[in-house]
């Protein structure tokens, strides 16, 4: 049967592969609504070694091009090209990839040049990916690499290289100049040997390509990455009070929702361990005494990449509480619902004017942020989905239900902690119908009074 | 916390999984797309929660898992005014047979997930229990009963 249905699928179209490569794109670009940086840091001065100190023999009598990488600031490279003599390289070429011993190749698409070792317990975990490039024309055109940690010129198997490792042990760069075809390959590269690079090299070759056949060429990022803006999801922010009863739909079916009796605990051996969701299991969160576990929390300025490096100003352990409230279902409906439980806990920042921040922030301008800070998520609920989803119970109809909820927050978070519920087109009342999941409905955890 | 090309990689190893869970559970290209995307978006903001790179798989699979139920409950409340689901003969039909693709699609939601992880995408159990968060003995009955029906659904 395994075999069957593994042979089921028709493969991935390549519409959908762009799609989530266009995806990752637009996370990447986009700053973070909630900022978690990297925890550690570390610097080390970027080392340059002149292109002047390698013999020109190496790369060849008739020199057209040389890759000359300089330092940006403390933590930035820049890696062009200097023309030597009038550019004379194919249009179009073709690159080929011999798949190195002990790795696979992602995928038989041939311009999806991503290889794996097949010892990894994961895929993509380690090995090489690659991404060709030309400097079309404009020798002028740079590429600019942010958080550095060293770089080194290198000759491999022949052609000039520039081997970048970067701050907090990002996959490691190898920058590979193919001046008889003026294509600059960047190889990303993970928990290989230097001969396993060396043989990967060796084993790229070009062809000439055709119009229609042929190898894309990117161009180099050749701008210093520049300021993001703050970025704002298009999200509205509805407080209620922790009383107000929700109405939702379900095909049609209505129920109502409503959360009372707050109330917060520090140990949780009283708690049956069967209620915990199997992500946060009660032992996991909780040592032998059924004492929460603190949390780590770090608070790092954001570097730049160029002046600067992510500096992490603070590290602390941070107290746990587990917020229990009863959440009580009422199905106004002749069937029977299959109800979906989708509170968690968020901390925010509420301001004079009632608007509200992510709590993570702490200088905004200043980007200061704690990453790791309160959990939130249901980590408790009784009863729950037996045999179903943990967090989706039966409703049956006319059936009014209670169910105790809990998630973690930090202790000294608690003032800022907020009942959190996504808009997801199901709440008709008592506010308004928005566009979906950008409506956030708040419910204030204590009490101001 | 996860660099922006290791998201980028492991993403990569993930797209065919993304693209057929995607399709198993909503039957539609347009529609998977958007919930692929949103997964993505909201797996990258949320990267510095992973404390572990190998979970990446299925910790991805299980936001993904939670658009789609978005996604559902959202057609769910429109299906009374008239936006009919897609069905197997749709254009957006992923599988490669008709006949399987017929057995798996009638299998109960739930049932259709966890097979699909199970067999297509090699989750364990416990993996499993983790991603759809139920029991492993649920995972296990559930598997049982997939089982059984596909093999009636199949048998000549």
């Amino acid at each position: 049967m395994k075999e069957q249905l593994k042979t089921a699928f028709k493969p991935t179209p390549d519409r959908f592969r762009y799609a989530v490569e266009e995806a990752v794109r637009e996370a990447q670009a986009a700053p973070a609504r909630k900022k978690h940086l990297s925890k550690g840091f570390k610097i080390a001065l970027a080392c340059v070694l002149v292109a002047a100190l390698i013999p020109s023999a190496v790369f060849g009598a008739t020199k057209l091009y040389e890759l000359i990488a300089k330092p940006v600031d403390s933590y930035g490279l820049e890696i062009g090209v200097e023309r030597k003599e009038k550019a004379d390289y194919p249009e179009y070429v073709k690159m080929h990839v011999k798949t190195p011993d002990g790795f696979a190749a992602m995928s038989p698409e041939p311009d999806n040049m991503k290889f794996y070792s097949v010892s990894a317990s994961e895929k993509f975990t380690d090995g090489f990916s690659l991404y060709p490039m030309r400097f079309y024309n404009a020798v002028d055109m740079k590429e600019y690499i942010g958080n550095v940690e060293s770089v080194e010129e290198r000759v491999v198997d022949g052609h000039q290289a520039y081997e970048v490792r970067m701050i907090d042990g990002a996959w490691s760069r190898l920058y590979v100049y193919y001046e008889d075809v003026n294509v600059f390959l960047l190889i990303y590269h993970k928990d290989v040997t230097d001969a396993q690079l060396e043989s990967f090299v060796k084993g790229i070759t070009f062809t000439e390509g055709t119009a229609t056949d042929f190898t894309y060429l990117d161009t180099p990022s050749d701008e210093r990455p520049k300021e993001q803006p703050a970025y704002t999801y298009d999200e509205t922010y509805v407080e209620h009070p922790l009383s107000t009863k929700l109405t939702f739909t379900d095909e049609g079916n209505r129920y109502t929702a409503q959360l009372s009796n707050v109330r917060t605990l520090d140990n949780i051996s009283d708690l049956d361990e069967a209620d915990f969701a199997s992500a946060f299991g009660k032992y996991e969160i909780a040592d032998d005494n059924g004492d929460l576990n603190p949390n780590t929390v770090n608070t790092i300025k954001d570097g730049d990449g160029f002046d600067s490096t992510d500096e992490l100003l603070n590290t602390e352990q941070k107290n746990q509480t587990l917020v229990l409230a009863d959440l009580t279902y009422t199905n106004l409906s002749d069937k029977d619902i299959e109800l979906y439980v989708p509170y968690h806990i968020n901390v925010y920042n509420r301001d004079s004017k009632g608007n509200y921040t992510q709590a993570t922030i702490v200088d905004l301008e200043n980007k200061v942020y704690m990453t790791d800070l309160c959990d939130g998520e249901l980590a408790y609920m009784t009863p729950h989905g037996a045999g179903k989803g943990f967090c989706i119970l039966t409703l049956h109809a006319h059936e009014t239900l209670t169910v105790t909820i809990g998630s973690r927050v930090d202790t000294d978070m608690l003032d800022k902690a907020y009942f959190t519920l996504y808009g997801v087109s199901d709440v008709v009342d008592p506010a308004p119908e928005g566009e979906g999941y950008q409506t956030i409905y708040l419910f204030k955890v204590q009490n101001d009074a | 916390m996860l660099d922006n090309h290791s998201f980028e990689m492991l993403v990569s190893a993930q797209t065919d999984a993304l693209y057929r869970v995607s399709m198993a559970m909503l039957k539609n290209e347009h529609d998977a797309q958007d919930a692929v995307h949103e997964a993505i978006l909201r797996a990258f903001e949320k990267r510095s929660q992973l404390r572990q790179e190998r979970y990446f798989g299925a910790w991805l699979m299980r936001i993904l898992i939670n658009e789609c139920k978005k996604t559902l409950r959202r057609r769910r409340r429109y299906a009374d005014i008239g936006d009919a689901l897609p069905d197997i003969a749709s254009r957006d039909n992923p599988y490669l047979s008709v006949e399987i693709g017929e057995a798996i699609d009638r299998l109960p939601e739930k049932l259709r997930l966890t097979v699909l992880l199970f067999y297509v995408e090699d989750y364990s159990v416990k993996d499993i229990s983790s991603i759809l968060h139920i029991p492993d003995g649920t995972v296990k009955s559930r598997l049982n009963k997939a089982r059984t029906l596909l093999r009636e659904a199949l048998t000549p």
